[in-house]
């Protein structure tokens, strides 16, 4: 058996400490020490039976190389934890770059170093051995093993699957906007939790042990089911299982091609974006217009109302929380606002939304931000939206799941003055949309601001 | 142009002899991947730096330890009690031996007795190799007992020492220091008596510390008699950097120069132990040739193990007259603190600067080898002149060149917190 012993960026530490176990194990077992400078053994072989690696990778020749190896090994070993981790060469990411440059006194070197990753993050690894240093009666037991089921054929592995039944695979749950990923889950219940937060249980836990998953009653589709569409699910997810239907690569498509589309973007997705990449509102017009669009216009939505139907709602998802829980006040209901027709696209915080467009397309913010991100801020022309002339009567408005249902039961036992209110039933209204970033209070914050910011200078009428 | 590859050494490095047009040229290209230590300990707290830039180097992480923490000590105004400094001087000591051994038996030995590795050495010397692996066994369990590990030691704290080992412990790593003491000296006479080729470096300057012969000191004192406190080791060491290198390059004011055995052998000789005195007896003095280095650390081999049993000594006597703290109080202060001891291959400095939260907001590191390099490519260039004009053959001098700089003991880790030899227009 032949082994090399490679060194990236790192102390040497792990193969200084381990060096005379390496060597009485090798003789043990009959091994070969081919390859490892530090005692003069400096002559590389074209194959190696076992690689061992120790350090981090710190630069792009130490990539190429360490891919090279990889083809050349039947066996890669990572060794210590700047191998197995990054280790300390890692800890760069958390350093300010300006730092960083000022340690070789701001002057270019010839190496040029990037980022510092697992060495996972390049090659496939067949073993580690973890530890700063790793303590010496366990490297030497897992490398006698490791190298002893190498020389019997018969190599180690820790992926016995004991339970093969655990592989089946899990139903998805369909429907016209919403989608749940059932191999994706991991079953973590915060879309579960979500849910009851807004009084829907559309979804949640079913049957026992292993065979548990998240679902719709009777696994039917969402839309049979009583899910309002309002998408706070897919703001909770951390894996992405649970997902809106995507109309993103159509609309790249359309702006490939020669038809002209106009942009309408609602104020909450544009201080969404424009928090998000931290650029003035302008910024982001102007590179939605470098993305394809023929204009961009600010979208306010044209609400509905008289004496008879007082309760507005602000899409769908009202619509459908009315209907399906409070169906005796559903002749109180208006039409909620529609979509731009034709040859447009909406950017909306609001899934629902997705639900009624019935001629033009819909992305959600997160699409947006998707769909400019490869731009370049920094070359954008900054360009103003279009702003509409004309303003709805304004209405008393009413925010979130605990409000909404206050009001609602309220009418029903008719101790309230009926009169036109919009309902937004999402917590806190058109920001914390099914649509928009997923949630970081740093990020709402200044969603805040720009939204505030947006609404006194932009949509201001004289 | 020649290119020498150099192995047995810490790290990875070529050794670029450039010879057009007359006109030699030696370049020491450190090729380990930079890792910005340096900007990676700002910001973080003050008890998080030790154990961030002991990670600098394995070998010698004990030395980078003690180095940062008596660094930050001195910026908080901290003072440790007596059997601290003492026992931070054995675990010094015993990294020492460790390094030197390593470097003199598992590097250099094959090479100087004409084997072409270690494994060719076990092949016919199986014993020799044995004794070896058994001498590095128990002093790790000596360094065990005094710092915890040794490599990236854990019983070092800011202020003193998390665990202190208890009168059985020492003793029982003194008995077993005894043990190992007869193979050592064995060890370091057959590098006494090794002949290395002979050249000498004419325009040379060399650095050490004084009032201790390791560890610690507050004066950096210098072959030319210049003594600079160590606040102000800024205003003789340079620091610049070549696109070439991933090391840094320290100069004594443009002047390259030398740190490690071989200096402080030469300035600090009357401090040696008696049983290294006498071993001295023998040799020229003052050490002027760079392959001397190997004899010096021989001597050092000897003087640190008696110098560490009577430190032990010392540190039972102390233990047994009275109970003492192994920790003094750390109070966070805004300040400054530089650090300055003699690790295996040299003088090392840490400077720190720590806000009043505790928070480090300035490092700077400066590592035995990155005072070296000047001095490698000097050297080199002297024994080409040397031996060039001697009609050697070039695959002989570059045998020469690559032992020249294994001779140094480059730790390229630290240096670049990597050898290869190129010669360029050198006709073979």
């Amino acid at each position: 058996m032949r082994i090399g012993v490679y060194s990236f960026g790192g102390c040497e530490g792990c193969r200084y400490w381990l060096m005379d176990s390496m060597l009485r194990i090798c003789e043990e077992l009959g091994a070969e020490i081919v390859y490892e400078p530090l005692i003069g053994l400096s002559k590389e072989d074209l194959e190696y039976d076992v690689v061992i690696i120790e350090g981090a990778i710190c630069d792009e020749e130490d990539s190429e190389k360490l891919r090279s190896l990889r083809s050349r090994a039947k066996y890669l070993i990572a060794l210590g934890s700047c191998a197995f981790l990054g280790g300390v060469p890692g800890n760069k990411r958390f350093t300010d770059p300006r730092d960083v440059e000022m340690v070789y006194l701001g002057k270019p070197l010839q190496k040029k170093p990037i980022d510092v990753k697992p060495i996972t993050a390049y090659v496939q690894v067949d073993y580690w051995i973890r530890g700063c240093p790793p303590n010496r009666e366990n490297f030497e037991k897992l490398f006698r093993a490791i190298l002893s089921g190498i020389a019997s054929g018969r190599p180690f592995k820790l992926r016995e699957r004991r339970l093969e039944f655990c592989r089946e695979e899990f139903a998805s749950i369909e429907g016209s906007v919403l989608k749940l990923d059932g191999d994706k889950c991991i079953l973590c219940g915060r879309c579960v939790g979500a849910c009851d937060r807004m009084g829907v249980y559309a979804i949640d836990y079913a049957y026992r042990s292993i065979s548990t998953v998240v679902t719709t009653p009777f696994s039917i589709p969402f839309d049979e089911s009583t899910c309002v569409l309002c998408g706070q699910c897919t703001l909770v997810c951390p894996v992405g299982a649970i997902h809106e239907r995507s109309d993103l690569e159509k609309v790249q498509r359309i702006l490939s091609g020669p038809m002209a589309l106009r942009a309408y973007i609602e104020p909450e997705s544009l201080a969404a974006m424009s928090s998000y990449f931290n650029r003035e509102v302008e910024v982001i017009i102007g590179a939605l217009i470098a993305r394809g669009f023929e204009s961009v216009a600010v979208y306010l939505p044209e609400y509905h109302a008289d004496a008879k139907r007082p309760l507005i709602p602000a899409s769908e998802t009202e619509r459908r929380f009315v209907n399906i829980f409070y169906p005796q006040l559903a002749e109180l209901l208006s039409e909620p606002p529609t979509p731009p027709g034709r040859s447009s696209v909406m950017i909306t915080p609001c899934l629902a939304k997705k639900a009624q467009a019935r001629e033009g397309l819909v992305l959600t913010t997160r699409e947006a931000i998707k769909l400019i991100s490869s731009i370049d801020l920094d070359e954008v022309e900054e360009t103003l939206p279009i702003i509409p002339s004309r303003r709805n009567a304004i209405f008393r408005e009413v925010h979130g799941p605990d409000n909404v249902t206050r009001l609602l039961e309220e009418y029903t036992k008719g101790v309230r003055v009926k009169e036109p209110t919009i309902l937004k039933i999402c917590p806190g209204g058109c920001l914390r949309g099914g649509g928009q970033p997923y949630y970081n209070e740093d990020l709402y914050r200044r969603m805040n601001e720009v939204l505030a910011r947006i609404s006194s200078t932009l949509l201001v009428i004289d | 142009m020649m290119s020498v590859p150099v192995d047995r050494i810490v790290g990875h490095a070529i050794l670029d002899i450039d010879m057009k047009r007359g006109v030699l040229d030696a370049r020491f290209k450190v090729l380990n991947d930079p890792r910005f230590i340096e900007a990676i300990v700002l910001g973080k707290r003050y008890y998080e730096v030790p154990s961030i830039v002991s990670r600098i180097c394995g070998p010698c992480s004990i030395s980078h330890t003690i180095t940062s923490t008596m660094a930050i000590e001195k910026a908080f105004g901290v003072s440790v009690p007596e059997p601290v400094s003492i026992l931070r001087k054995i675990a010094v000591l015993g990294e020492v031996i460790e390094n030197h051994l390593l470097h003199l038996t598992l590097v250099c030995l094959p090479e100087y007795f004409g084997y072409a590795d270690l494994i060719e050495v076990a092949k016919y010397k199986p014993e020799f190799l044995k004794n070896i692996l058994l001498i590095r066994s128990q002093l790790s369990k000596i360094m065990e007992i005094v710092s915890g590990r040794l490599v990236h030691p854990n019983v070092l704290t800011i202020g003193g020492f998390s665990k202190i080992p208890g009168k059985a412990k020492l003793e029982e790593a003194r008995s077993m220091l005894r043990k190992i003491r007869g193979r050592l000296i064995e060890i370091a006479e057959i590098f006494l008596e090794t002949e290395f080729p002979e050249f000498e470096v004419i325009m040379e300057a060399y650095a050490s510390l004084r009032d201790d012969y390791l560890y610690i000191g507050d004066e950096i004192i210098t072959s030319d008699e210049r003594r600079v406190r160590s606040d102000d080791y800024r205003k003789v060491l340079i620091e610049d950097v070549q696109p070439y290198t991933t090391s840094k390059r320290v100069t004594l004011e443009g002047l390259p120069i030398y740190v490690g055995a071989r200096a402080r052998v030469n300035l600090k000789a009357d401090m040696l132990s008696d049983r290294a005195k006498s071993y001295l007896k023998v040799r020229r003095f003052p050490l002027r040739n760079p392959f001397d280095n190997l004899q010096a650390q021989a001597i050092e081999l000897i003087h640190c193990m008696d110098a560490m049993e009577a430190l032990i000594e010392e540190v039972l006597g102390i233990l047994e007259a009275k109970l003492t703290h192994r920790r003094s109080e750390v109070i966070v202060r805004e300040g400054a603190g530089v650090g300055v001891s003699e690790a295996p291959r040299g003088i090392l400095i840490h400077h720190y600067e720590v806000n009043r939260w505790g928070n480090i907001v300035y490092a700077n590191v400066i590592t035995p080898t990155t005072i070296n390099s000047r001095h490698v490519e000097v050297a080199a260039l002297e024994l080409i002149r040397h031996y060039f004009y001697e009609d050697t053959p070039a695959t002989e001098i570059e045998r020469y060149l690559r032992k020249l700089v294994q001779a140094y003991d480059p730790c390229l880790g630290c240096a670049t917190h990597s050898i290869k030899i190129n010669i360029r227009g050198l006709k073979a």
